[in-house]
Protein backbone atom coordinates (compact mmCIF):
# COMPACT_ATOMS: atom_id res chain seq x y z
CA UNK A 1 0.00 0.00 0.00
CA UNK A 2 1.08 3.77 -0.56
CA UNK A 3 3.14 4.75 2.01
CA UNK A 4 2.41 8.69 1.94
CA UNK A 5 -1.56 7.71 2.18
CA UNK A 6 -0.55 6.43 6.12
CA UNK A 7 2.33 8.11 7.15
CA UNK A 8 0.55 10.84 9.36
CA UNK A 9 -1.37 9.39 12.84
CA UNK A 10 -3.32 12.37 13.89
CA UNK A 11 -6.25 12.25 11.47
CA UNK A 12 -8.39 9.35 12.26
CA UNK A 13 -8.49 8.12 8.46
CA UNK A 14 -4.92 7.50 8.80
CA UNK A 15 -4.69 5.92 11.96
CA UNK A 16 -7.42 3.49 10.59
CA UNK A 17 -5.96 2.94 7.51
CA UNK A 18 -2.55 1.56 9.43
CA UNK A 19 -4.49 -0.21 11.68
CA UNK A 20 -6.23 -2.44 8.57
CA UNK A 21 -3.12 -2.85 6.94
CA UNK A 22 -1.57 -4.37 10.52
CA UNK A 23 -5.10 -6.34 10.70
CA UNK A 24 -4.67 -7.63 7.08
CA UNK A 25 -1.38 -9.03 8.39
CA UNK A 26 -2.63 -10.51 11.35
CA UNK A 27 -5.47 -12.44 9.54
CA UNK A 28 -3.06 -13.40 6.81
CA UNK A 29 -0.60 -15.19 9.25
CA UNK A 30 -3.24 -16.49 11.40
CA UNK A 31 -5.03 -18.27 8.32
CA UNK A 32 -1.18 -19.41 7.67
CA UNK A 33 -0.87 -20.31 11.06
CA UNK A 34 -3.96 -22.56 11.05
CA UNK A 35 -2.85 -25.35 8.49
CA UNK A 36 0.87 -24.76 9.21
CA UNK A 37 0.74 -24.39 12.95
CA UNK A 38 4.32 -25.79 13.61
CA UNK A 39 5.53 -22.66 11.87
CA UNK A 40 8.02 -20.73 14.47
CA UNK A 41 8.89 -18.01 11.98
CA UNK A 42 5.13 -17.15 11.82
CA UNK A 43 4.19 -17.35 15.35
CA UNK A 44 6.82 -14.56 16.31
CA UNK A 45 6.25 -12.87 13.85
CA UNK A 46 1.95 -12.85 14.22
CA UNK A 47 3.12 -12.57 18.10
CA UNK A 48 4.85 -9.06 17.06
CA UNK A 49 2.08 -7.85 15.09
CA UNK A 50 -0.27 -8.11 17.43
CA UNK A 51 2.18 -6.26 20.21
CA UNK A 52 2.12 -3.38 17.49
CA UNK A 53 -1.92 -4.09 16.92
CA UNK A 54 -2.69 -3.91 20.62
CA UNK A 55 -0.56 -0.01 20.73
CA UNK A 56 -2.04 0.99 17.60
CA UNK A 57 -5.76 0.29 18.44
CA UNK A 58 -4.98 1.81 22.16
CA UNK A 59 -4.39 5.05 20.32
CA UNK A 60 -7.21 5.19 17.63
CA UNK A 61 -9.39 4.28 20.52
CA UNK A 62 -8.27 7.42 22.84
CA UNK A 63 -8.75 9.78 20.08
CA UNK A 64 -11.78 8.32 17.88
CA UNK A 65 -14.34 5.94 20.01
CA UNK A 66 -14.38 2.81 20.41
CA UNK A 67 -13.62 -0.19 17.56
CA UNK A 68 -15.77 -3.26 19.30
CA UNK A 69 -18.93 -4.17 21.18
CA UNK A 70 -16.59 -3.10 24.45
CA UNK A 71 -18.25 0.62 23.68
CA UNK A 72 -19.30 0.83 19.88
CA UNK A 73 -20.75 4.48 20.35
CA UNK A 74 -23.95 4.79 20.34
CA UNK A 75 -23.75 8.67 19.18
CA UNK A 76 -23.72 10.85 22.01
CA UNK A 77 -19.61 10.75 22.46
CA UNK A 78 -17.70 13.54 20.69
CA UNK A 79 -15.18 11.18 20.28
CA UNK A 80 -17.08 9.47 17.58
CA UNK A 81 -16.09 7.89 13.91
CA UNK A 82 -18.41 7.69 10.83
CA UNK A 83 -20.07 4.19 10.60
CA UNK A 84 -17.44 2.18 8.43
CA UNK A 85 -20.02 1.67 5.19
CA UNK A 86 -20.66 5.35 5.05
CA UNK A 87 -18.67 7.37 2.11
CA UNK A 88 -16.85 9.58 4.60
CA UNK A 89 -15.49 7.19 6.67
CA UNK A 90 -13.10 5.69 4.04
CA UNK B 1 -19.13 -15.63 20.56
CA UNK B 2 -17.97 -12.82 18.23
CA UNK B 3 -17.13 -9.69 18.32
CA UNK B 4 -17.98 -6.24 16.01
CA UNK B 5 -14.86 -4.09 14.62
CA UNK B 6 -16.51 -0.95 13.43
CA UNK B 7 -14.46 -0.28 10.40
CA UNK B 8 -14.08 -1.88 7.04
CA UNK B 9 -11.71 -4.76 6.34
CA UNK B 10 -10.57 -2.56 3.46
CA UNK B 11 -11.49 0.72 2.60
CA UNK B 12 -14.78 1.49 0.23
CA UNK B 13 -14.63 5.32 -1.45
CA UNK B 14 -17.37 5.79 -4.23
CA UNK B 15 -17.69 8.50 -5.57
CA UNK B 16 -20.29 8.52 -8.21
CA UNK B 17 -23.77 6.75 -7.65
CA UNK B 18 -24.78 3.88 -10.01
CA UNK B 19 -28.02 2.04 -9.34
CA UNK B 20 -27.73 -0.38 -12.23
CA UNK B 21 -23.81 -1.11 -11.33
CA UNK B 22 -25.54 -1.70 -7.57
CA UNK B 23 -27.91 -4.92 -8.93
CA UNK B 24 -25.10 -6.39 -10.23
CA UNK B 25 -22.98 -5.91 -7.28
CA UNK B 26 -25.78 -7.35 -5.00
CA UNK B 27 -25.07 -11.13 -5.63
CA UNK B 28 -21.71 -11.07 -3.68
CA UNK B 29 -24.15 -10.09 -1.03
CA UNK B 30 -27.06 -12.76 -1.03
CA UNK B 31 -26.29 -14.82 -4.47
CA UNK B 32 -25.40 -18.47 -4.87
CA UNK B 33 -21.51 -17.82 -4.42
CA UNK B 34 -21.58 -14.59 -2.04
CA UNK B 35 -20.05 -13.79 0.73
CA UNK B 36 -23.23 -14.59 3.30
CA UNK B 37 -23.39 -18.62 1.68
CA UNK B 38 -19.74 -18.21 2.21
CA UNK B 39 -19.39 -17.38 5.66
CA UNK B 40 -22.40 -19.74 6.32
CA UNK B 41 -21.13 -22.79 4.48
CA UNK B 42 -17.73 -22.46 6.64
CA UNK B 43 -18.99 -21.62 10.05
CA UNK B 44 -21.48 -24.85 10.04
CA UNK B 45 -18.99 -27.07 8.51
CA UNK B 46 -16.63 -26.64 11.40
CA UNK B 47 -18.49 -28.77 13.68
CA UNK B 48 -17.89 -31.85 11.88
CA UNK B 49 -14.34 -31.23 11.58
CA UNK B 50 -12.15 -33.88 13.69
CA UNK B 51 -9.01 -32.09 13.11
CA UNK B 52 -8.16 -28.74 15.07
CA UNK B 53 -6.28 -27.36 12.12
CA UNK B 54 -9.58 -27.83 10.26
CA UNK B 55 -11.76 -26.41 12.77
CA UNK B 56 -9.31 -23.51 12.65
CA UNK B 57 -9.13 -22.11 9.15
CA UNK B 58 -13.17 -22.63 8.88
CA UNK B 59 -13.58 -20.72 11.65
CA UNK B 60 -11.36 -17.76 10.73
CA UNK B 61 -12.19 -17.67 7.54
CA UNK B 62 -16.14 -18.33 8.14
CA UNK B 63 -15.48 -14.57 10.25
CA UNK B 64 -13.46 -12.82 7.54
CA UNK B 65 -16.31 -13.31 4.78
CA UNK B 66 -18.62 -11.74 7.47
CA UNK B 67 -16.50 -8.46 6.58
CA UNK B 68 -16.30 -9.26 3.29
CA UNK B 69 -19.99 -9.23 3.03
CA UNK B 70 -19.96 -5.35 4.97
CA UNK B 71 -17.47 -4.57 2.49
CA UNK B 72 -20.06 -5.48 -0.35
CA UNK B 73 -22.32 -3.98 1.77
CA UNK B 74 -20.70 -0.91 2.17
CA UNK B 75 -20.31 -1.02 -1.67
CA UNK B 76 -24.29 -1.31 -2.66
CA UNK B 77 -25.05 1.75 -0.07
CA UNK B 78 -22.81 3.74 -1.73
CA UNK B 79 -23.77 3.13 -5.22
CA UNK B 80 -27.18 3.87 -4.07
CA UNK B 81 -26.25 6.63 -2.22
CA UNK B 82 -28.39 10.41 -2.50
CA UNK B 83 -29.97 8.89 -5.35
CA UNK B 84 -32.97 10.17 -7.09
CA UNK B 85 -36.02 8.54 -8.77
CA UNK B 86 -34.52 9.70 -12.34
CA UNK B 87 -31.41 7.61 -11.57
CA UNK B 88 -33.89 4.38 -11.25
CA UNK B 89 -36.23 4.48 -13.61
CA UNK B 90 -35.72 2.17 -16.47
CA UNK B 91 -32.44 0.61 -14.57
CA UNK B 92 -31.65 -2.94 -13.70
CA UNK B 93 -32.05 -1.65 -10.18
CA UNK B 94 -36.01 -0.66 -10.45
CA UNK B 95 -37.55 -3.73 -9.19
CA UNK B 96 -35.49 -3.65 -6.63
CA UNK B 97 -36.25 -0.25 -5.99
CA UNK B 98 -40.03 -1.59 -5.28
CA UNK B 99 -39.53 -3.82 -2.89
CA UNK B 100 -36.60 -2.68 -0.79
CA UNK B 101 -36.03 1.49 -1.46
CA UNK B 102 -32.29 1.55 -0.98
CA UNK B 103 -32.07 -1.05 1.86
CA UNK B 104 -29.63 -3.45 1.88
CA UNK B 105 -31.47 -6.72 1.60
CA UNK B 106 -29.77 -10.04 0.54
CA UNK B 107 -30.60 -11.43 -2.62
CA UNK B 108 -29.47 -12.63 -5.99
CA UNK B 109 -27.94 -10.59 -9.04
CA UNK B 110 -30.80 -12.50 -10.38
CA UNK B 111 -33.41 -11.59 -8.26
CA UNK B 112 -33.53 -14.49 -5.77
CA UNK B 113 -33.35 -14.09 -2.14
CA UNK B 114 -30.78 -15.75 -0.19
CA UNK B 115 -31.12 -19.13 -0.07
CA UNK B 116 -29.61 -21.85 2.26
CA UNK B 117 -29.46 -24.27 -0.67
CA UNK B 118 -26.93 -22.58 -1.83
CA UNK B 119 -24.65 -23.87 0.91
CA UNK B 120 -23.64 -27.61 1.19
CA UNK B 121 -22.59 -29.34 4.80
CA UNK B 122 -22.39 -32.88 4.10
CA UNK B 123 -20.78 -34.02 7.47
CA UNK B 124 -17.56 -35.41 6.02
CA UNK B 125 -14.32 -33.67 5.66
CA UNK B 126 -12.96 -34.36 2.58
CA UNK B 127 -16.74 -33.84 0.90
CA UNK B 128 -17.01 -30.36 2.90
CA UNK B 129 -13.51 -29.15 2.48
CA UNK B 130 -14.09 -30.19 -1.57
CA UNK B 131 -17.16 -27.69 -1.36
CA UNK B 132 -15.57 -25.27 0.36
CA UNK B 133 -12.42 -25.19 -1.96
CA UNK B 134 -15.04 -24.76 -5.25
CA UNK B 135 -16.98 -22.73 -3.39
CA UNK B 136 -13.99 -19.75 -3.28
CA UNK B 137 -13.61 -20.33 -7.12
CA UNK B 138 -17.02 -19.47 -7.94
CA UNK B 139 -16.86 -16.75 -5.69
CA UNK B 140 -13.41 -15.79 -7.44
CA UNK B 141 -15.22 -16.06 -11.28
CA UNK B 142 -17.99 -14.37 -9.72
CA UNK B 143 -15.16 -11.21 -8.76
CA UNK B 144 -13.83 -11.94 -12.26
CA UNK B 145 -17.63 -11.29 -13.97
CA UNK B 146 -18.44 -7.90 -11.86
CA UNK B 147 -14.94 -6.58 -12.86
CA UNK B 148 -15.78 -7.13 -16.17
CA UNK B 149 -19.04 -5.30 -15.80
CA UNK B 150 -17.78 -2.35 -13.33
CA UNK B 151 -16.57 0.42 -15.40
CA UNK B 152 -15.54 2.14 -11.90
CA UNK B 153 -12.15 2.25 -10.65
CA UNK B 154 -13.68 3.35 -7.21
CA UNK B 155 -15.64 -0.18 -7.45
CA UNK B 156 -13.03 -2.25 -8.83
CA UNK B 157 -10.63 -1.59 -6.10
CA UNK B 158 -11.98 -3.31 -3.47
CA UNK B 159 -13.26 -6.07 -5.85
CA UNK B 160 -10.03 -7.22 -6.64
CA UNK B 161 -8.61 -7.16 -2.87
CA UNK B 162 -12.16 -9.36 -2.66
CA UNK B 163 -10.97 -11.45 -5.54
CA UNK B 164 -7.42 -12.17 -4.25
CA UNK B 165 -9.32 -13.16 -1.07
CA UNK B 166 -10.61 -15.71 -2.39
CA UNK B 167 -7.67 -17.04 -3.79
CA UNK B 168 -5.71 -17.32 -0.97
CA UNK B 169 -8.79 -18.68 0.66
CA UNK B 170 -8.80 -21.59 -1.82
CA UNK B 171 -5.37 -22.30 -1.00
CA UNK B 172 -5.88 -22.41 2.98
CA UNK B 173 -8.83 -25.03 2.34
CA UNK B 174 -6.36 -26.94 -0.22
CA UNK B 175 -3.60 -26.77 2.59
CA UNK B 176 -6.85 -27.82 5.55
CA UNK B 177 -7.72 -31.01 2.63
CA UNK B 178 -3.83 -32.24 2.61
CA UNK B 179 -3.85 -32.15 7.12
CA UNK B 180 -7.19 -34.20 6.61
CA UNK B 181 -5.34 -36.73 3.99
CA UNK B 182 -2.49 -36.59 6.60
CA UNK B 183 -4.08 -38.30 8.99
CA UNK B 184 -6.55 -40.84 7.39
CA UNK B 185 -5.46 -43.80 5.19
CA UNK B 186 -3.26 -43.09 2.74
CA UNK B 187 -4.35 -46.53 0.96
CA UNK B 188 -8.08 -45.22 1.09
CA UNK B 189 -8.90 -41.75 2.33
CA UNK B 190 -12.79 -43.37 1.80
CA UNK B 191 -13.05 -45.97 3.92
CA UNK B 192 -13.21 -44.12 7.09
CA UNK B 193 -15.45 -40.74 7.82
CA UNK B 194 -13.33 -38.97 10.40
CA UNK B 195 -16.55 -36.55 11.74
CA UNK B 196 -18.84 -39.93 12.23
CA UNK B 197 -16.69 -42.97 12.95
CA UNK B 198 -14.09 -40.93 15.52
CA UNK B 199 -15.35 -40.82 18.70
CA UNK B 200 -15.16 -37.28 20.44
CA UNK B 201 -14.13 -36.40 23.76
Amino acid sequence: MDKNQCSCVSNQKDLLCRLREIDFVIVETTLYLDVYPDCLEAKEYLAAMREKRAKLAAEYEARHGMLTMYGVCGGSSDKCAPWPWEYAAN
Amino acid sequence: MWIYEKKLQYPVKIKNPNPALASAMISQLGGPDGELAASMRYLHQRYGMPYNEVIGILTDIGTEELAHLEMIAAIIYQLTRNISIDNIKGTMFEPYYVDHTTGLYPIAASGVPFDMKYVGVKGDPLADLAESQAAEQKARVTYDNLIRLSDDPDVTDPLRFLREREIVHFQRFGDAMRVVQDKLDGKNFYAFNPAFDKKTK
